[in-house]
C-alpha cells in the first residue's frame, strides 16, 4: 500500500490505521515521490492526498492512470475538503475509486482499504493459479511430446529388430537350402559311382566313365551358376554337355533349333542325357569313326512341350545293345522320372535315332522354393 | 502279401539317379520295389493297388514335400523311413519320431534301416 501525503501527521495516522492489515506500507511525501515509488514497486492500493504542494492528487492520479503498469491500481483519495458534488466528480473523473475524509477514521479507512487488499490478493492468487495452470499445461505438452518421441523411437527400434530377424531367418533358410543341395549332390555322386561301377567293374574304365559323368554334371552346374540358377538356353546346355566332342570332333555335331529357356532341373537332367548319348556315339555310334556325324534338332510342340531329335548318320553298322546298359537306363529315367517326358531309342539302319519329348516346367520361382524349405 | 513273397518297399524320390540307385540297392538285397515314384500324386496312385511293407520317402520332391504320403501311410501297416539331407528338426512334429536316413546314405545303413522297420512291423503284427 502506498500512502501519499505531504502532512506527516496524516501519513502517520493512516499508517497506524492500516498497519494491522499486515501488508507492506510505503509512505511518499509528495506526488513526485509517489510516482518514483510506483516505478519500482507494485501496489494493491494507493491512498492519495488531494491537496499537496507541487503536483496535487488529481495530477498524480492522471499520471497513474496514464501508465499501463499502474492503470489498474485502485486510488483512494484522502481529502479534508467538504464532500460537495463538484469535488467528488473531479476526484472520480481523475480515477478515484473511493474517497476518505480527513480527519481519518481508522475503522472506516481500514475497512475500505481491506476490500482492495483482499481484491489484490485474490487477483494475485488467480494470476498465480493461471500461471500454475499454464506451467502444468506446458509440462503436460512436454511429457506428451517426449512420450510420442519415445514411442516413435521404440517403433523404429522394433522395426529394425524385425528387419534383423527377417534377414537372419532368410539367411538361415538359404544356408539350410545350400546344405540340402550339397547333400543331395553328394548323394547323386554316390549313386553315379555305384551305378557306373555295376556296369563297368574294371577300375580304369570305371574311373574314366565316372569322372566324365561328374565332369558333365559339373559343366551344367557351372552354366547354371553363371545364370544364378535361373533359366538357361537348351542350346547352351547341349554345347556344354557336348563340348569335349565338339573340340575333338569339330564339325561333326550340328545343333539346330529355336531359343528354348530351361529351368535348372530340366537343364541338369537334359545335360545328363546329352552326355550319355555323346558317350555312346563316341564309343559305338556315329562319332566312333572319322566320317559320321550327329544332328541335334528341336522345336516346340503346340502344347508347349519340347520335341527333340538326336540323329546319327554315316556311323558304323548299327546293332542294338544286348541288354539295357546303364547309359540307356539313365537316359530313360531322366526323361520319364525327372522330366515327366518320354524317350524312344530307334536303332535305324542309317544310325541311332533318339526321339525325346518333355514339357517345360516354366521359370524357377525362388519364393516358392524358399517357402517349400520353410515348411 | 503272402509269406512266399519278398517284402515290398515303396520308393519315393524325384532325383532320377538316386531313385535308380535305391531301386538297385533294394532289389539286390532281395526286396521288391514299388515305384520309384517321383511325386506324392504318383506315390498315392501306387498305394491304390499295393500295400508295401516299408516306404522310403525323400522329403523334398521338387517344389512340394512328401508328408501327404506319410500321412496316408500313418493309417496303414506300412513303416515309414524318411530319406533327407535335412535334419530331423525340419520334419513336422507329427513325423519327427519316425526313422530317418541321412543323405548321402551308405548302402548298409539304408538296408539296416529297412530291416529294422520290417522287424518292427512284424512285432507290431
Amino acid at each position: 500500500m502506498l500512502i501519499v501525503d505531504d502532512d506527516e501527521r496524516t501519513a502517520m495516522a493512516v499508517w497506524n490505521a492500516l498497519e494491522q492489515l499486515g501488508q507492506t506500507l510505503v509512505v511518499a511525501h509528495s506526488g513526485e515521490e509517489a510516482l518514483y515509488c510506483l516505478l519500482e514497486g507494485d501496489y494493491a492500493v494507493i491512498l492519495l492526498d488531494v491537496n499537496m504542494p507541487g503536483m496535487d492528487g488529481y495530477e498524480v492520479a492522471s499520471f497513474i492512470r496514464a501508465r499501463k503498469k499502474t492503470r489498474h491500481i485502485p486510488i483512494v483519495f484522502l481529502t479534508a475538503l467538504y464532500r460537495d458534488d463538484s469535488n467528488l466528480l473531479q476526484a472520480y473523473s481523475a480515477g478515484a475509486v473511493d474517497m476518505v475524509f480527513k480527519p481519518v477514521d481508522p475503522l472506516i479507512l481500514r475497512s475500505k482499504v481491506s476490500v482492495f487488499v483482499d481484491l489484490y490478493l485474490k487477483q494475485a492468487e488467480i494470476q498465480r493459479e493461471a500461471e500454475l495452470r499454464h506451467r502444468l499445461q506446458e509440462e503436460n505438452f512436454r511429457v506428451r511430446a517426449e512420450k510420442l518421441s519415445a514411442e516413435q523411437a521404440l517403433r523404429r527400434s522394433q522395426e529394425h529388430q524385425e528387419a534383423m530377424e527377417r534377414a537372419e531367418a532368410q539367411q538361415s533358410m538359404l544356408i539350410e537350402e545350400l546344405n540340402h543341395r550339397v547333400k543331395n549332390m553328394l548323394t547323386v555322386v554316390n549313386a553315379m559311382a555305384r551305378q557306373t561301377l555295376s556296369s563297368t567293374p574294371e577300375p580304369e574304365i570305371f574311373a574314366e566313365k565316372f569322372m566324365r559323368r561328374i565332369d558333365a554334371l559339373g559343366r551344367t552346374h557351372a552354366l547354371l551358376s553363371r545364370e544364378q540358377w535361373g533359366n538357361v538356353q537348351l542350346c547352351d546346355v547341349a554345347r556344354e554337355s557336348l563340348e569335349h566332342y565338339f573340340v575333338e570332333e569339330k564339325n561333326r555335331v550340328f545343333l539346330k533349333g529355336p531359343p528354348v529357356a530351361l529351368d535348372p532341373k530340366t537343364a541338369v537332367a537334359l545335360g545328363i542325357v546329352f552326355h550319355e548319348l555323346a558317350t555312346n556315339a563316341i564309343k559305338h555310334g556315329a562319332l566312333s569313326n572319322d566320317k559320321g556325324n550327329v544332328e541335334v534338332k528341336w522345336g516346340m510342340n503346340g502344347d508347349g512341350a519340347v520335341a527333340l531329335q538326336w540323329n546319327e548318320s554315316k556311323g558304323p553298322a548299327v546293332r542294338p545293345p544286348p541288354g539295357a546298359g546303364f547309359g540307356s537306363r539313365l537316359i530313360k529315367l531322366e526323361m520319364t522320372h525327372e522330366l515327366q517326358g518320354e524317350v524312344e531309342l530307334i536303332y535305324a539302319a542309317e544310325g541311332l535315332k533318339v526321339v525325346l519329348g518333355f514339357p517345360l516346367m516354366g521359370a524357377v520361382d525362388t519364393a516358392q522354393l524358399k517357402q517349400g524349405i520353410a515348411q | 502279401m503272402t509269406s512266399t513273397q519278398n517284402p515290398m518297399v515303396l520308393v519315393v524320390e524325384d532325383e532320377a539317379l538316386i531313385a535308380m540307385d535305391l531301386q538297385a540297392l533294394l532289389e539286390e538285397a532281395g526286396y521288391r520295389v514299388l515305384g520309384p515314384a517321383n511325386s506324392s500324386a504318383a506315390a498315392l496312385a501306387l498305394l491304390d493297388n499295393d500295400e508295401p511293407d516299408v516306404a522310403l520317402l525323400d522329403v523334398n520332391l521338387g517344389r512340394s514335400d512328401v508328408f501327404g504320403v506319410a500321412n496316408a501311410l500313418a493309417e496303414r501297416k506300412t513303416r515309414v523311413i524318411f530319406l533327407t539331407g535335412h535334419t530331423a528338426q525340419k520334419l513336422p512334429p507329427a513325423h519327427r519320431h519316425l526313422p530317418l536316413v541321412a543323405k548321402p546314405y551308405l548302402p548298409h545303413v539304408l538296408l539296416q534301416a529297412v530291416k529294422s522297420a520290417l522287424a518292427q512291423r512284424d512285432t507290431a503284427a
